[in-house]
């Protein structure tokens, strides 16, 4: 595996202005991050990301809107970025990466968390546009999605993106609890109560043509998120398989020689 | 038309080889459309307009090959969640740690399934989910209690075992070509 196999992706909600844009551009650049996912993009920060970070992420798309602002940074070049109008005022993005590995559709997405006493047409709004999230990670190739979901993991949100095949990266391999948000409790400074996290509801998303190697929270910029970091890799091609458990002769036992022939290309 | 995977168990160990081609066209004899085979362990994707008989394929490999080869039905839709599932918390996956899927040829009931989990010692881990039952061998498999057997006597069903490294490739098989 050469590092051209690996890809190391972010997701990081800015909360709307929170994140100090001097130390947002410091937690980014120390990231590693091939391709980051943003999530309550403010103008300033947009701005400071624009100014200072152009060098390391030279393919960039941001719509700094407040609560309702995306962005999607990329060492890799960028084709086909754009918004998505999947939620009335609070457009989701999607981009294709040119990765070394091949194409790769990124999805950005902020779903609106759940509300208490919703009217129906805004939870059918809802359910519409986690349906289309979800269409437009699995229309097909290898893709990574890039969310605040605003829910945890056993919430019916989530339970869609894995019953459509996405595979939860922090679950795959994330230490920890991985709770993300919220870091602090109100805005403006007096606010700004700090906080320790006790939900997961930030996440990276993935097609089965990666496996996490491992997922991370990432440093505070100031936000009440914390971002959430996986580093991929790609499968190997198809039928290359070479997993010394079965090509070992040893494990004739009567279960595992159903997969005694996985080694062989058909 | 819908794109079902039909997971074959047994196959190509000892004497029963099967060469993938005869597979496919005997799967295309049965009238089934874009017969196609993911390695040689017995992975069968193909399309059908109505729901095959995982008996009635098995009956017919039978009659081909010469002896009972028992067939566990997914529809590539199935196949997916299947793939993403993560019943098994990350710090549990040490590099020596082996997960494998079980497809089932029924589904249990939540008492065998609750009889199967309980089974779960220091070494092996089970967790049935629906028609899945996902084994976590930490300690390679030569340790492992885990046998066809095993499972059948505890939740009495039996299935068929892939690495989720096979069940994750085929999941990315039928993403991108269906």
């Amino acid at each position: 595996m050469t590092d051209s196999d690996r890809l190391t992706v972010m997701t990081f909600n800015l909360g709307a202005g929170l994140a100090d844009p001097d130390r947002l551009v410091g937690v980014l650049r120390a990231s590693g991050a091939d391709i980051v996912g943003l999530q309550e993009l403010a103008p300033g920060q947009a701005a400071a990301i624009e100014r200072a970070l152009a060098d390391v992420y030279p393919f960039r798309l941001l719509h700094p809107l407040g609560i309702a602002g995306k962005g999607l940074l990329s060492r890799l070049p960028l084709r086909d970025a754009a918004l998505l109008e999947l939620f009335p005022g609070r457009p989701d993005a999607r981009a294709t990466v040119e990765a070394p590995g091949g194409p790769l559709t990124v999805v950005v997405a902020h779903p609106p968390p759940p509300r208490l006493g919703r009217r129906w047409a805004e939870n059918a709004a809802a359910a519409a546009q986690l349906a289309r999230l979800v269409a437009a990670a699995t229309a097909g190739g290898p893709a990574v999605v890039l969310a605040d979901v605003n829910r945890v993991a056993w919430q019916a949100a989530c339970r869609r993106l894995a019953a459509a095949g996405l595979v939860d990266a922090f679950a795959s391999a994330g230490r920890g609890r991985g709770a993300t948000a919220p870091t602090r409790l109100g805005a403006g400074a007096a606010g700004r109560l700090a906080l320790p996290p006790f939900l997961r509801i930030d996440y990276v998303w993935h097609t089965p043509h990666f496996r996490t190697l491992a997922a991370w929270t990432g440093e505070d910029a100031g936000s009440d998120h914390r971002p959430v970091l996986a580093r991929l890799v790609w499968m190997e091609p198809l039928g290359a398989e070479k997993d010394a458990a079965w090509c070992a002769g040893g494990v004739a036992r009567t279960l595992h020689v159903d997969n005694a022939g996985d080694n062989q290309n058909v | 038309m819908v794109r079902y995977v039909a997971f074959l168990r047994g196959i190509n160990l000892g004497k029963r080889r099967i060469k993938m081609e005869d597979l496919r066209v005997c799967f295309a004899a049965m009238g089934y459309a874009d017969v196609a085979t993911f390695i040689a362990s017995g992975n069968v994707l193909f399309s059908a307009g109505q729901p095959p008989d995982p008996a009635a394929i098995a009956a017919r490999l039978q009659e081909t090959f010469g002896y009972a080869v028992p067939v566990a039905l997914r529809t590539t839709a199935e196949v997916r969640p299947a793939a993403a599932a993560r019943p098994f918390a990350a710090d549990m996956l040490d590099a020596a740690a082996k997960v494998y899927v079980c497809f089932l040829f029924a589904e249990p009931g939540a008492a065998a399934q609750a009889a199967m989990a309980a089974q779960s010692t220091e070494t092996d881990t089970f967790a049935p989910k629906g028609r899945e039952l996902y084994v976590l061998c930490r300690k390679g498999t030569n340790l492992s209690i885990f046998t066809d057997a095993f499972v059948e006597r505890h939740l009495g069903v039996a299935g068929t075992t892939r690495n989720i490294t096979t069940v994750t490739k085929l999941a990315a098989l039928v993403w991108d070509r269906g």
